[in-house]
């Protein structure tokens, strides 16, 4: 009781130490940074010598016992684990400046290995697979996020039909009276929008979502398109493209933000229960 | 007489009644372990079923570890005497022999897998039917055997559309490597990377360059690295101390190299300090608190993240905010780019990073896989547009083309 007492006071003193940081830079945020920062070089050195090294190399090759069974080298031969074993020391030859080009070659075999043996899934993940699912037919079909994609197209048409009048037109300048007629004229624009597009899903004419996910997938990909400049129809294209980026970004802005919140929630209730004891 | 016949009549009534109830309360295949009820007394054994056939089933990462098993019901599975309670699978190594029990599968299954044969093999196979108390004559073939399958069929399209990307890298570059002027258009980020390292010169403060938590391996720490290198020459040419905090020991090897031969080709290879490109630590956010605690005490006046990027990108982001310096930005991991969209002066984004390390290289290399992919996203669209267009007509063997498992 009184040890877990004394580690719960620790973490809470060290977690206040690093939320000092929060009013400038201080003496205390500094120790917790330099005890992290040492704590994790000396915690990770051991973490790569028991789970890389000692199961990899060591045991392979001196023929050691783990839970009374030899250690094999991935099912093949013992002698085959001195390779990654020799190659990762070869990265130590960057101290004999006259040897020093050959800590190059394990870095070679290291990128080269993992770029080619990522390039088959890459293609058929991140390739193949969306764009088969892209390839979604745009009528006929059932849309089961109908609801959700008319009423994010009728907003839309509401912002850019009220941003339009009010400051493309300068209707905004006009009175108070004016500009409240040019919202509601949009939101009214807007509405419609939305009966219309949902009188064409509900009969499966179309399926917007699939068009919007289309025209979206198009966009982006042309704004990621380098080999000519941003201007008549792709610039178009690109510029639609941004649009969505930005959206997404949006959207996953808010959904890590409140995700960060739960962590911060997190810690201010260690603080509170596990250590004062006041909830 | 009558009595005694009558008494053989209800036995076989019962023995059918309790097969039928085996059938009904037995619905899963029954794997291999089990003795077959060979000793029973043989009442009235069911009809064999027939044409069994077996082959090697070729499917994904096909080891050639199994073979499919297919026969025709006993006539008195669904029909007749309507008395299968299910079917006995026989494996053995030699055509004399029945061999060892494989399966029990339940009545009306006409098919199984074999998942425990050994590539090169070869077997005889057999299935008798069983109503519970006694068993059929058998059907049997044989010899089959698995054999490992070199190409998938399924992933042709990976192979196709890779062969086309690879020959289209490899034709730009060439056409790089021949010096023909290959356009890529300017990105705007970069501009900002130099005045942003102007800025820090005028300032007389030092430039912090963080490549990211990634390892060597990973291409977005491989971009940066093209990237640090240009900015290390500008760094040299304006004598800027140029910080680099790195997260992994092989990371901070490989920077060091670019660094000082960056330093080298601008002509101040004096200029490079080596005490600049710093290991902090493996663990990530032990290396963001470092990170933010250079940017609080060195008072760098450009931070450039450049490479990947997890959880710590809005804390190194926010902190070099707070703390007033030019911030340039750019990863591919599409959940960090809000962040720094939101906290950083310029962002490059996503393929723009790649896009950047071959437009300040000119490196024919990623010349050519700058220009190829850009080939090859005019094919995916072009793809993806006929695609829509035979899914309205109704085709779809197009698109299923695509179906990879």
């Amino acid at each position: 009781m009184t040890l877990t007492f004394i580690w719960t006071t620790v973490g809470a003193l060290l977690t206040l130490c690093v939320y000092s940081f929060l009013y400038k830079d201080n003496p205390f945020y500094k120790f917790a940074e330099h005890l992290v920062v040492g704590v994790s070089a000396g915690y990770y050195l051991v973490i790569y010598y028991f789970n890389f090294i000692d199961p990899n190399v060591v045991r392979p090759v001196f023929q050691l016992e783990l839970g009374g069974e030899a250690v094999a080298f991935g099912g093949t031969e013992w002698w085959m684990a001195l390779i990654p074993g020799l190659l990762g020391l070869l990265l130590y030859t960057r101290f004999f400046p006259k040897i020093a080009w050959v800590g190059r070659w394990p870095l070679g075999i290291y990128v080269g290995g993992y770029a080619g043996l990522g390039i088959s899934p890459v293609m058929q993940a991140r390739v193949i697979d969306q764009m088969q699912a892209a390839s979604s037919p745009l009528a006929g079909v059932p849309d089961p996020f109908a609801a959700a994609t008319n009423a994010a197209l009728g907003f839309a048409i509401f912002v850019v039909l009220t941003y339009f009048l009010l400051v493309k037109r300068h209707i905004v300048a006009r009175g108070i009276a004016m500009s409240i007629g040019a919202v509601v004229l949009s939101a009214v624009a807007g509405y419609g929008g939305y009966v219309v597009l949902s009188a064409l899903s509900a009969q499966g004419v179309v399926s917007m979502t699939n068009i919007l996910l289309v025209v979206g997938l198009l966009g982006t990909l042309a704004y990621f398109f380098f080999s000519m400049r941003h201007a008549g129809l792709l610039g178009g294209l690109a510029r639609i493209g941004i649009i969505f980026l930005m959206v997404g970004f949006g959207a996953s802005f808010g959904y890590t933000v409140m995700s960060r919140i739960s962590l911060l929630i997190g810690r201010v209730s260690f603080l509170l229960t596990d250590w004062l004891h006041l909830i | 007489m009558m009595r005694a016949s009558l008494a053989v009549l209800s036995v076989l009534i019962v023995a059918l009644s309790c097969g039928w109830a085996s059938a009904q309360d037995d619905p899963v295949p029954i794997e291999t372990g089990l003795a077959p009820p060979d000793t029973i007394p043989d009442i009235l054994p069911p009809a064999p079923a027939t044409d069994l056939t077996a082959v090697d089933l070729v499917d994904n990462d096909d080891a050639g570890d199994k073979i499919e098993l297919t026969w025709t019901l006993s006539p008195d599975d669904a029909g007749g005497m309507r008395d299968v309670t299910g079917y006995y699978l026989w494996r053995s190594e030699s055509p004399d022999a029945r061999g060892d029990t494989l399966a029990l599968v339940v009545a009306g299954t006409s098919s199984f897998v074999d998942d425990t044969a050994v590539p090169g093999v070869p077997y005889y196979y057999a299935v008798t039917a069983t109503d519970g108390t006694s068993l059929s004559g058998e059907a049997a073939f044989g010899p089959v055997s698995g054999r490992r399958d070199w190409f998938t069929v399924s992933r042709l399209a990976v192979l196709v559309l890779a062969a086309i990307f690879f020959a289209l890298v490899l034709a730009f570059t060439r056409l790089a490597e021949k010096g023909a002027e290959l356009f890529v258009r300017r990105i705007p980020g970069l501009n900002a990377i130099e005045e942003a390292v102007g800025r820090a010169t005028e300032m007389g403060r030092p430039v912090l360059y963080v490549p990211g938590i990634g390892e060597i391996d990973n291409i977005m720490t491989i971009a940066s690295l093209t990237i640090l290198s240009h900015v290390a020459k500008i760094t040299a040419r304006y004598e800027t101390p140029l910080i680099v905090p790195t997260a992994r020991a092989v990371v901070m090897s490989a920077a060091e190299e670019v660094v000082k031969e960056a330093y080298a080709e601008a002509g101040k290879p004096d200029a490079y300090n080596p005490d600049n490109i710093r290991y902090l630590s493996d663990a990530q956010f032990a290396f963001a608190g470092a990170v933010n605690g250079i940017m609080l005490r060195e008072r760098p006046a450009a931070n450039l993240y450049l490479g990947a990027f997890w959880a710590e990108s809005l804390l190194l982001a926010e902190t070099g905010f707070e703390a007033g310096a030019i911030q340039v930005a750019g990863t591919a991991m599409v959940s960090q780019l809000p962040f720094f969209v939101t906290a950083c002066d310029y962002t490059l984004l996503g393929e723009e990073l790649y896009a950047a390390s071959a437009y300040l290289s000119r490196e024919p290399k990623l010349l050519g896989g700058l220009k190829g992919s850009d080939w090859m996203k005019i094919i995916t669209i072009g793809l993806i547009v006929v695609g829509i267009i035979m899914n309205l007509a109704g085709a779809d063997a197009f698109v299923e083309w695509f179906h990879t498992n």
